[in-house]
């Protein structure tokens, strides 16, 4: 499990709230990251199933958590992970499966934000949301079938 | 007179938010500018009132590629303020950590940002796609090299947490980096073919006479300690910074614009440090910078894709050095009391000179921050690149200008981090 973001912008700490949340169930390996495309394919290498949890902007409510299969395709080009510094999650995804190092099962959980400035905590629908979206995770990592 | 306006939205591989625009009057140019909408000075205003001990940890999330300099900028003001000295086995472990950013982000930036400029693709992504996946494969696996480092220094590979002031919250053994040395010994000669490889670029014939300023040191190629120094004489202490450079504020960008008082616009990052302190680059690199042709001064800045590449060759062979000499610390950090100051604090990021400087009231804690990023240093000589560097093409397609004045930003890795990516950039043709 990957968890992207920056602690100290608001709704973009949402996908190292749920790396946190899932610490200690155990079963699976956790990693925070900033989102650096190649600190992603780093982490991509020799894994099976990845779930990846980002913080998005896409026009929904608050704290709406939505998944995609990356493993199927490139993300949908109107959607836009907020951590990423230039060179994110979809093109990690793109350029890991161009070098043949993508994991067979990629998937990626976002959970929409509605504040992003630097030194303001993450939003209460987005706070209310981690606990759900980690339970997601851990069923979608958990579950039977090669890992 | 006519007017053209070229707009390019979403513009990868530079850090953050930024914008240029040209201005074109009858075939010449009259007006760049390159804009910047990251508010730094948001961070300054977020660390007061918090304890000292918080800012390296609290100023290393500015940027996702270059924290190790936030946090070695902000303890060197801290241990300023507080006085305390921080030197032996504690402060080699700080170099080496430096170096493997060095690595981490030239590697990153050369081969995933930079490169596809000189070879014509849109990105990493299409350059691997064409026939260079084995190239980007090895940047990957050298830019490992770095990040086990950081790592095995820092605590974990992205944002360390192991630095603190007065040194470090738990002192790596002797065995644990001597385990990172077979990795590091791995990667010198995937760093040789890297710089071979970014060293046979084709490379705008352009340069201009800089005023170049980097951190010096008495015996060690620049990273996180020595004085600033320029090729034009100046010579100061850290602490003189706010004496000999100024910051200005233009209204059409949020990052304030670095100037010397003495003598106006400046270069600071690799080009600047590698033109002033080429002796000190390890044998090696100086031999491979050699080998590929790159002289004792280069000021041609898209060259930079070379310097980096022998830097990266440079902090390999140092992190070794340190390892080899390296003996566990009594203590993983010097005690100190807190107590009020102001201490000022200087390192070579990656991309330039980066300056921190704090105002501790009796208990520790922050009441004043200034922090000086090499990018706001840079964008005034950036705008003066544009303008120079496309004067002698402006009867080309507005493709080739747009192209040209990407890859002319991108010399300097700007990080405008903290923020997506878009680059708005137009030319106005009147």
């Amino acid at each position: 499990m990957i968890g992207v973001g920056n602690e100290f912008a608001g709704d973009d700490a949402a996908g190292l709230l749920v790396a946190r949340a899932l610490a200690g169930r155990g079963m699976f390996d956790i990693a925070e990251t900033s989102g650096l495309m190649t600190d992603l394919v780093a982490l991509f290498e020799g894994r099976g199933r990845v779930v990846i949890v980002d913080a998005c902007v896409s026009g929904a409510a608050a704290g709406t958590v939505g998944w995609f299969d990356l493993s199927a395709g490139p993300l949908p080009p109107d959607l836009r992970t907020v951590s990423s510094h230039g060179l994110g999650v979809a093109e990690a995804v793109e350029l890991a499966r161009t070098l043949g190092l993508c994991p067979r099962e990629c998937l990626l959980a976002v959970i929409e934000g509605a504040r992003f400035a630097l030194g303001e905590p993450p939003s209460a629908p987005v706070l209310e949301a981690v606990p759900g979206c980690a339970d997601m995770v851990e069923a979608a990592l958990c579950r039977a079938g090669p890992g | 007179m006519t007017e053209r306006t070229i707009k390019v939205d979403m513009l990868a591989r530079v850090e953050g938010e930024g914008a240029f625009k040209v201005v074109v009057e009858q075939g010449r140019v009259t007006g760049t500018e390159f804009r910047i909408f990251e508010p730094p000075r948001f961070f300054e205003a977020f660390l007061v009132g918090r304890d000292h001990n918080e800012a390296p940890d609290i100023t290393a999330r500015i940027c996702g590629i270059c924290p190790v300099a936030y946090q070695m900028s902000s303890v060197a003001a801290m241990e300023m303020a507080l006085g305390v000295v921080v030197d032996g086995p504690l402060n080699d472990l700080r170099r080496l950590l430096y170096c493997g950013e060095w690595i981490e982000s030239h590697v990153l930036h050369a081969a995933m940002l930079h490169a596809p400029d000189f070879l014509g693709y849109a990105g990493a992504i299409e350059m691997a796609q064409d026939g260079h996946g084995e190239t980007v494969k090895l940047a990957l696996e050298l830019k490992k090299a770095g990040n086990a480092i950081v790592t095995a220094v820092g605590g974990r590979e992205i944002h360390p947490m192991n630095v603190r002031v007065g040194g470090w919250y738990r002192a790596p053994r002797k065995a644990e980096l001597a385990a990172l040395r077979a990795q590091l010994v791995a990667a010198q000669p995937l760093a040789e073919t890297f710089l071979d490889w970014v060293a046979g670029f084709t490379f705008p014939d352009k340069e201009r006479d800089y005023t170049l300023v980097s951190m010096k040191h008495p015996t060690d190629y620049p990273m996180h300690e020595g004085r600033i120094a320029s090729n034009r004489g100046l010579d100061i202490a850290v602490e003189d910074f706010n004496d000999h450079f100024r910051e200005e504020h233009v209204e059409r960008s949020n990052a304030l614009h670095g100037y010397l008082i003495e003598g106006g616009a400046y270069l600071c990052g690799p080009m600047a440090r590698y033109n002033l302190c080429h002796d000190q680059l390890s044998d090696r690199a100086r031999a491979a910078a050699k080998r590929v042709g790159l002289g004792r001064a280069c000021l041609n800045p898209y060259k930079s894709i070379i310097i980096r590449a022998v830097e990266t060759i440079h902090a390999l062979d140092e992190a070794i050095r340190l390892i080899d000499g390296y003996e566990e610390p009594g203590l993983s950090s010097v005690p100190y009391a807190p107590r009020a100051g102001t201490g000022m604090g200087a390192s070579e990021a990656p991309r330039g000179i980066l300056f921190h400087q704090y105002t501790l009231d009796d208990g520790g804690s922050i009441k004043k921050a200034q922090i000086v990023p090499p990018t706001a240093q840079n964008q005034p000589s950036i705008e003066a690149d544009l303008a120079e560097y496309i004067a002698d093409i402006l009867d080309q397609p507005d493709d080739t200008i747009r192209h040209l004045c990407e890859q002319t930003i991108r010399n300097y890795d700007p990080c405008i981090s903290c923020a997506t990516h878009f680059l708005d950039l137009k030319v106005e043709r009147r």
